[in-house]
């Protein structure tokens, strides 16, 4: 059963998350859309633009260099169809997240200290000596608890299947939670119906958790 | 406890500032800490006051003018002696580069086997490294399928879309492969899922990613859910906040 809203709607070729194959809705979009249907264009207009502005009022902005290096500030922008996984699914993803960051730790600390995994012949130990991030002045130390990306923003794609893939790894300065925060926060505001339809699990935690990954990093002599 | 930005004209500030705030802590730029006996110490209205930890958000390079980028002047002189004695937290520590590189990447189901013992629970992108011969062949032969990228660039710099691209740029490309091959890696272009999104009139599908954050001290962390990024421009895969990409809340749900 496909409404009015999604007459238009076609994404046949990727993997789509409201909609399957076969142009059925999927059974955790179908709340969103009854909802959407509901507001009609007019109303979600309207809570576009109250997005707009509480983005504004709220000063959520980021700077763009141009290739003249002058600088631009933008304001945040933010589309307010959620994106919405279920739970089950997503405890699998963060599963694999933190193996594969905790595999990503051990490399690093294995790299400045004892480098089994070059004897050992699974990784070339060109590609680590050779590249411009590999810092000498690091060899023989190791941060408290072996833990050097303590920040780590691992991007992720579905391919065709849904299947969840790994892009890259950002372990430097990986930026952007602030505004999946703020994202909420604004969301909570201008469609406070979404929240009160489904039963969302609460991300503002992340700061909290970042405060105390601060505390377990101070090292040994000061605690 | 601080949070270290390079300043108000760095792209991120906004982030930086927010974080601090959140968590109650200062925001602080190179020139506020000073270091003296190997100890970091943040200049205050009431004197000098210890440093125990800095989340930094500057780059490795620029963090410590007396072992890296002597001409940084948003770093703090001695940082990295005391870093290393053992008398202030950094995160993420100095060095992580190393990991975060498209060539390390294609290792890293290796590793996960090697030091974990476990089968990887996450796939990745089939990788092809330019810096072996066989590879290279193969890229350059099906260049007109495949994505190149740069193997250190972030922020979708660099990028080069084989199927989108004309003759022109692939030949350009071609030339900096063979010229440096250890700097590029190619991939087959994986076709981005999409969500319904808002357009000037419609409702249309647009392509997305997700970077979830996780935190790793001495327990680890996965945020609920993370931040989706979405092309807003038709046909588009590229997300990127700074090439005209979007977002979009991500819900966890129970259903």
């Amino acid at each position: 059963m496909v409404s009015k809203l999604w007459k238009n709607y076609n994404s046949t070729h990727a993997y789509d998350g409201y909609f399957t194959k076969d142009n059925k809705l999927r059974k955790h979009a179908t709340i969103i859309s009854s909802i959407l249907e509901r507001y009609g264009k007019k109303k979600l207009q309207e809570i576009e633009k109250n997005c707009q502005s509480t983005i504004s009022a709220r000063g959520i902005n980021f700077r763009v260099y141009a290739a003249n290096n002058r600088a631009e500030e933008k304001k945040w922008p933010l589309d307010i169809i959620p994106r919405i996984i279920p739970k089950t699914q997503w405890n699998k993803v963060s599963k694999g997240l933190k193996q594969r960051v905790k595999a990503l730790n051990l490399f690093i600390d294995d790299a400045y200290n004892q480098k089994k995994i070059f004897k050992d012949k699974v990784v070339p130990k060109e590609i680590i000596f050779n590249s411009p991030y590999y810092i000498k002045e690091c060899e023989g130390f190791s941060p408290k608890h072996k833990a050097w990306s303590n920040i780590s923003g691992v991007d992720l794609i579905r391919n065709t299947n849904g299947d969840y893939l790994v892009l890259e790894d950002n372990l430097r300065v990986p930026s952007g939670v602030s505004y999946m925060l703020e994202n909420r926060m604004v969301m909570r505001d201008v469609f406070p119906e979404l929240f009160t339809r489904y039963k969302v699990a609460s991300i503002h935690q992340y700061t909290n958790k970042l405060f105390n990954c601060m505390v377990e990093c101070i090292p040994k002599k000061n605690c | 406890m601080v949070v270290l930005t390079p300043g108000i004209y760095n792209s991120a500030y906004f982030e930086h500032s927010f974080l601090a705030d959140q968590m109650g802590i200062a925001l602080v730029e190179g020139k506020d800490l000073f270091v003296e006996n190997d100890v970091v110490y943040m200049k205050t209205v009431k004197g000098p006051l210890k440093v125990d930890c800095i989340y930094r958000r500057l780059d490795d390079n620029f963090l410590d003018p007396k072992v890296f980028n002597k001409e940084s002047v948003i770093g703090v002189p001695g940082l990295f002696k005391s870093w290393r004695k053992g008398n202030v937290g950094i995160i993420n520590a100095i060095g992580t580069g190393i990991a975060d590189d498209k060539v390390v990447y294609s290792y890293v189901n290796k590793m996960i086997v090697y030091y974990l013992g476990e089968q990887p629970i996450l796939n990745q992108v089939e990788t092809y490294l330019c810096h072996n011969k066989n590879e290279r062949n193969y890229v350059i032969e099906n260049i007109s399928k495949l994505v190149v990228k740069p193997a250190n660039a972030s922020g979708g710099y660099g990028i080069m879309i084989g199927p989108k691209a004309d003759k022109k740029e692939r030949d350009d490309v071609i030339a900096k492969i063979k010229k440096n091959p250890r700097e590029y890696i190619a991939q087959p272009l994986e076709i981005l899922s999409t969500a319904p999104t808002i357009t000037e009139n419609d409702i249309e599908p647009r392509h997305l990613d997700l970077r979830p954050f996780v935190l790793s001290g001495k327990t680890t962390y996965v945020s609920t859910g993370g931040l989706t990024r979405v092309a807003l421009r038709k046909g588009s895969t590229i997300v990127n906040s700074s090439q005209g990409g979007g977002s979009k809340d991500t819900l966890i749900v129970d259903v």
